[in-house]
């Protein structure tokens, strides 16, 4: 029994629900929540662009910004009930 | 016997307002919000700018610069489209399939959004003291290289290609005597005239040393 086929034997012991469909959850899950990580860099650096140039569009590019982050946030509730 | 040294004629009023009005004779342009070329803004500011300061040009690359990001998004978003329509998903389970979607939709929209800041707040900017190159390589870094006119040595241009000539943008090469040697503003419309600027702005800043003339 190689180590790969005993890990996957503990795993079955241990978490008999565990499914393939699980563990895309789980990778879905891990990876919206680096998403929402990034999308709040997104806003800091909105901020700084508009800090550098002043009087263009301001309010318009901050406003996607945050309308892209509750959107990733959305997303991952959404992920974390129905999947 | 002849004159070993004579006095310069002094210059009379009129000739100094001849220097003066020696400037770029840029008129402001109706900036809308995706201008590329910017003459005289009159809302815009920069974090560093002086309180006398005054941009004489704003430029940003060509606009028609945008079209592969746009035609990547455009595709990102059709390639959804593609897979529901021509591949069998029906071993997925269908709230999988609809994060997944939502999911490519919201990297598509941060590629699309993070190209078009990366455009829009990438500017160069000629003031009528300097000149400064505001880059945004990608989200994470932010470059700022500037050089004062009297120290730019050479202003050169570079165009061609069948694109840049249709359209009629290229690069504009600053090179300068400060620690900065070179700042490039990249496919920049009209690339003439804006060297042209540069050029009556350094022979001002020549005349005003020549003068004494201190800003």
């Amino acid at each position: 029994m190689t180590p790969f086929d005993r890990f996957l034997q503990m795993m079955a012991t241990l978490a008999p629900e565990l499914t393939i469909w699980l563990l895309v959850k789980l990778l879905f899950l891990v990876g919206l929540g680096i998403y929402i990580f990034f999308a709040a860099i997104i806003i800091r650096q909105v901020g700084l662009m508009n800090r550098t140039l002043k009087g263009t569009l301001d309010v318009g590019v901050r406003l996607l910004a945050w309308m892209h982050f509750l959107a990733v946030i959305f997303i991952f509730i959404l992920a974390l009930v129905i999947l | 016997m002849p004159d070993i040294f004579i006095n310069p004629p002094k210059k009379s009023p009129t000739e100094k307002k001849k220097v003066k009005s020696a400037k770029p004779a840029l008129r402001p342009s109706s900036s809308h919000f995706f201008s590329a070329f910017i003459a005289h803004p009159a809302r815009i500011r920069f974090d560093t700018q002086d309180e006398q300061e005054k941009i004489i040009l704003l430029l940003r690359s060509h606009l028609i610069t945008n079209v592969p990001w746009i035609i990547i998004a455009v595709v990102m978003i059709g390639a959804s489209f593609l897979i529901l329509k021509f591949m069998d998903l029906s071993f997925i389970p269908g709230n999988f399939i609809l994060i997944s979607f939502l999911s490519w939709y919201l990297l598509t929209f941060a590629f699309a959004f993070s190209q078009f800041l990366r455009w829009f707040f990438g500017v160069f900017i000629i003031t009528d003291e300097r000149v400064i190159d505001i880059d945004f390589p990608n989200l994470l870094y932010r470059s700022i290289a500037q050089t004062k006119i009297d120290k730019i040595q050479n202003v050169s241009i570079k165009t061609g290609g069948y694109i840049r000539s249709l359209f009629d943008y290229g690069n504009v090469l600053v090179q300068s005597a400060e620690a900065v040697p070179q700042i490039i503003f990249e496919a920049v419309p009209n690339p003439e005239r804006v060297a042209e600027v540069l050029g009556q702005m350094m022979n001002e800043e020549e005349q005003e040393a020549i003068d004494g003339r201190v800003r």
